[in-house]
């Protein structure tokens, strides 16, 4: 395949939906958001005092029929997809899309995607019909007596495909559809990849995000016991406070975020507001097998290197970082390396000090924030890091106005892949 | 090249045994699944495989799906000849179409066991189990995004690095991806590919109950029959499979033996229905002519199409629709055949094993055969290359994989350039 | 035994839940596909349900009957043939089946699934 890939095609953000602990629209999040609020809050699935898990940032109020026009498909959608799919109508709508487009097999879908986990009561009707009389799991006993009481479509609600599935049938979207599952960095890295279809010319238009939602006991169960989740359960006002000396962990969170990205003439021939560029993707790997980010940074240095590269830009273009950071010992690895790519004294932020960490979900979100940040001039605050004293990046205490040229967006997963993306006016 | 699957833990004992046209599916013993609406499987039997790594600190905690995907990457690996001579790791990375983790079921059931109300869930109780029952290791290797941080940290690659699960076309999708980033020039090297096991009581009990999964329980051998009239749905199986993809200048430059080549990648979505395929295939039919334009073919120099071919009732019609609106006359002219009537559907693993599957047709000038076409279904007359391998000289194959859920991708292979 | 009227407001809340529809919309001539949006996993739904609200066990391919065209001889260019059609008959009891033996086209075969005919279905088993 001796063919090179045109890079000619430019890439365009026409739309932002975002469901965020901080509202239901893109709007509510950002001005709550740039107004100093929190959307972490009293969890609401644990309800004992002394409870290990006491805080969280949830979508509140949400109600997928509201958002979601194939009203019959919402009894096959687990949270996350219904946070996919309602980001994706509203993404769509802000794109001025509301049926489809003319050409339905140029317009794509690109998501990113977590583990889901089984609504606990559904799966436990069956499986608790398939316990023996000492309490064990009894393989035969559950396929004779706990099969029949399970809902036959369960399994429909929890593949991590559904999320590209239902938003391409709300929109008609009969182009590339991929499902990116890389744990946390999911969400950057689908809609790098959608950036890459446009660009290679597979497409003209695509629905690209992520949702997850972790607010449910196994998810935060597996995160618990590695040893992710804030143990600072009686100052939930202060948030995770990113990059801080005394930060103590994630806060776990839920969101759905999702971009139309376009190319550049096909936006501009439907009068389609350009609200940033796609200026530059990379990614990387920690060689290593961890859970935390390679030590030292290096993977996420080599991402950020790349975007750069990409988008042909220079480290002294980059207005600011949006960076990963959620509260966790590797924040400091992260702060080496944006000091590697960049020197002392960016402007550092993350959506995450505000509401929790939103996992596969959470790049997107950071990325869509970004995105009004950079059209609308005004660079949100680090939320509750005044009084973190010093901090190995120069944290965004205050909401900036400004013109802002271009700003770098990090997601790393837990298992090693760092992605970085740069956008642009 | 590498792979496990219910046939043999390596590729060339998989491929012979396709060629010989065995069957690999028989009853389950993973687990007691005797009251299942279906109680066979492609299951791997090799129980030497998963016991070698029982020391491993690392993957002695990993889930079946893992060992899978390291023990065929290993052999693609060492295939490839590349250990010793990645020259920029930052130019090597990772595509992979890799499957979830397989739930630990008995400690799952425990978990329920003691939060169950009698008639509900306690949440906090069930957190509290969890977080006192779960190994910590192995959760984190729930995540399917872990083998490709894992292989990376194994090879060396620190190069651009993901994994994406779009169901049944999952490691196609990855393949098609991989080549592209080679393409523009993002890596030299790629390792693609994919494993998964969703051979546990909650896999097989949920597609059971959509009642996808072929009921020939007298007759588990005979039970994945891609298009013959009496197919009643898919063999569910596990496995892993790898491949290496490179640049050609850097396969050339480091005297390589090069495999074959990837020439084109579709890739659509249905937006049809949740599940039923569009019944004349519509998306089908244009992810394979996208990967014909990749590939810059006229459909009639494509010598042979390794299909979806799931042997469920509406995949096999559809496909053959689409396949008939694509080829036109070639259709009647060019031999189709489905390897899922040996294997089974390795689920994220299968479009990977499917490509190779081309790659190795083209280099050995032989097709493998849809075994288990016993009867033919009146409205389905193409040459599916019945129960007996057949000698062709191959140039260009065609893969398809079509995911549950409406994601369809069409690779299409070649001969090593000259 | 619940009356007709009884069981058809209790079909039509199955109907709501799994598909999404107003209550209005689940009318006796009411098709499950052309009408209502079902697909085919929707069947599995509805027999799930219907079990459910009535507590009986309705077995696989007695309320919904698959592979009514599978063997050839009942199939000719489009449309069933008398054998076929009588085959048909006799795996659906409970179908309204007079204006489809007009013209038996196969692509109509879905029009026979309609809430009047799981309510007569219904009216059999709890009978």
């Amino acid at each position: 395949m001796g063919r090179d890939i045109s890079k000619n095609r430019r890439v365009v953000v026409t739309g932002v939906g975002i469901l965020s602990p901080l509202g239901l629209s893109a709007d509510e999040h950002f001005e709550r958001l740039t107004a100093g609020q929190s959307g972490i809050a009293p969890i609401s699935i644990f309800a004992s005092p002394d409870f290990p898990v006491r805080f969280a940032g949830e979508v509140r109020g949400f109600k997928a029929n509201r958002f979601i026009k194939n009203r019959k498909s919402i009894k096959i959608m687990a949270r996350d997809i219904q946070l996919a799919v309602a980001a994706s109508s509203l993404a769509a709508a802000h794109s001025g899309i509301h049926e489809g487009v003319n050409e339905p097999h140029r317009f794509g879908v690109s998501m990113g995607a977590g583990l889901i986990p089984s609504q606990l009561d559904e799966l436990g009707v069956a499986v608790a019909a398939g316990l023996n009389a000492d309490g064990g799991f009894d393989t035969a006993r559950y396929g004779r007596e706990g099969l029949p009481l399970l809902f036959p479509l369960w399994l429909l609600k929890y593949l991590p495909n559904m999320l590209n599935s239902h938003a391409a049938l709300e929109y008609d979207a009969r182009g590339p559809n991929n499902c990116i599952t890389c744990g946390n960095a999911s969400g950057l890295l689908a809609i790098g990849e959608a950036a890459r279809v446009i660009e290679r010319g597979q497409a003209d238009i695509m629905l690209a995000g992520a949702a997850e939602s972790k607010i449910h006991p196994l998810a935060l169960a597996r995160l618990h016991i590695l040893g992710k989740l804030s143990s600072e359960n009686d100052l939930p006002d202060r948030g995770p406070r990113p990059f801080c000396g005394s930060r103590a962990g994630l806060v776990a969170a839920e969101a759905g975020a999702v971009l139309v990205l376009e190319e550049q003439e096909h936006a501009a021939g439907r009068g389609a507001a350009a609200l940033a560029r796609v200026a530059g993707f990379g990614s990387s790997c920690g060689a290593q097998l961890s859970e935390e980010l390679e030590h030292g940074g290096r993977a996420a240095a080599d991402a950020m290197a790349a975007a750069l590269a990409d988008a042909g830009l220079d480290a002294g273009d980059v207005d600011a970082v949006f960076a990963n950071a959620s509260g966790l010992y590797e924040d400091d690895d992260e702060a080496v390396a944006i000091v590697n790519v960049f020197g002392r004294g960016k402007p550092v932020t993350t959506v995450k000090a505000a509401v929790g960490h939103s996992m596969a979900a959470s790049g997107a979100l950071e990325l869509a924030t970004a995105v009004l940040a950079l059209s609308r001039g005004m660079l949100p605050a680090t939320f509750g890091v005044e009084s973190c004293g010093d901090t190995p990046v120069d944290l965004v205490s205050e909401k900036r106005r400004g013109d802002f040229g271009a700003f770098m967006i990090n997601s790393f997963s837990f298992g090693g892949q760092a992605a970085s993306l740069v956008i642009a006016r | 090249m590498g792979a496990v699957t219910p046939m043999a833990s390596n590729l060339p004992d998989t491929w012979a045994g396709i060629i010989e046209g065995r069957s690999a599916v028989d009853y389950t013993t993973l687990f007691d699944a005797s009251t299942f609406p279906t109680t066979f499987s492609g299951q791997v039997r090799d129980d030497d495989l998963i016991e070698s790594y029982a020391d491993d600190p690392l993957l002695g905690h990993a889930g079946r799906n893992v060992k899978f995907g390291v023990r065929a990457a290993e052999e693609a690996w060492e295939h490839s000849g590349l250990d010793g001579a990645v020259d920029e790791a930052g130019r090597f990375g990772l595509y992979l179409g890799a499957g979830e983790g397989p739930p630990d079921w008995v400690t799952s059931g425990k978990i329920f066991g003691a939060a169950w109300t009698g008639s509900a869930i306690d949440p906090e109780k069930f957190f509290l189990e969890a977080v006192r029952l779960l190994d910590r290791e192995y959760e984190l290797f729930q995540e399917s995004n872990i083998l490709a941080g894992l292989l990376a940290g194994r090879f060396g690659a620190r190069g651009p690095n993901l994994s994406c699960l779009t169901a049944c076309a999952a490691s196609s999708q990855a393949l098609g991806e991989a080549a592209m980033i080679i393409r523009r020039g993002d890596a030299d090297i790629m390792f693609t590919g994919g494993a998964h096991s969703m051979l546990h009581p909650f896999g097989l009990g949920g597609f059971n109950l959509l009642t996808a999964l072929s009921q020939r329980n007298d007759d588990p051998r005979h039970a994945s029959r891609p298009f013959d009239r009496d197919r009643d749905g898919f063999v569910l199986s596990e496995g892993a499979a790898m491949l290496v993809l490179e640049s050609l200048d850097h396969a050339l430059a480091r005297g390589a033996k090069i495999h074959g080549e990837v020439l084109g990648y579709g890739t659509t979505g249905d937006a049809y229905r949740v599940t039923d395929m569009h019944p004349e295939g519509r998306s089908a039919t244009a992810a394979m002519l996208m990967a014909l334009e990749d590939a810059g073919l006229e459909p009639s120099q494509i010598d042979y199409i390794n299909t979806h071919g799931t042997s469920t009732a509406v995949n096999d019609r559809v496909e053959t629709i689409a396949i008939k609106d694509v080829f036109k006359e070639h259709a009647w002219k060019v031999p189709i055949s489905s390897i899922k009537s040996s294997l089974g559907h390795l689920i994220a693993s299968a479009g990977a094993m499917e490509a190779m599957a081309c790659l190795l047709a083209i280099r050995d000038g032989i097709i493998p055969p849809t075994i288990n076409y016993e009867n033919p279904d009146s409205e389905l007359d193409l040459d599916y290359v019945p129960n007996t391998a057949r000698r062709a000289r191959l140039d260009c194959c065609m893969s398809n994989s079509f995911g549950f859920g409406g994601q369809n991708v069409v690779l299409i292979l070649g001969r090593p350039p000259v | 035994m619940p009356s007709r009227d009884e069981i058809l407001e209790q079909v039509r809340e199955v109907m709501v839940d799994a598909l999404g529809v107003d209550d209005d919309e689940v009318v006796e001539d009411a098709s499950l596909t052309s009408d209502l949006g079902a697909e085919s996993i929707d069947f599995l739904d509805i027999v799930f349900r219907l079990e459910k609200a009535f507590d009986i066990k309705i077995p696989r391919d007695e309320l919904f009957p698959e592979n009514l065209t599978a063997e050839s001889r009942y199939v000719q260019e489009g449309k069933l043939t008398d054998e076929g059609l009588s085959a048909l008959k006799e795996k659906m009891p409970y179908a309204n089946t007079s204006e489809f033996e007009k013209d038996p086209k196969i692509a109509a075969i879905a029009d026979l699934f309609t809430v009047g005919m799981i309510v007569n279905y219904l009216e059999g088993k709890l009978a």
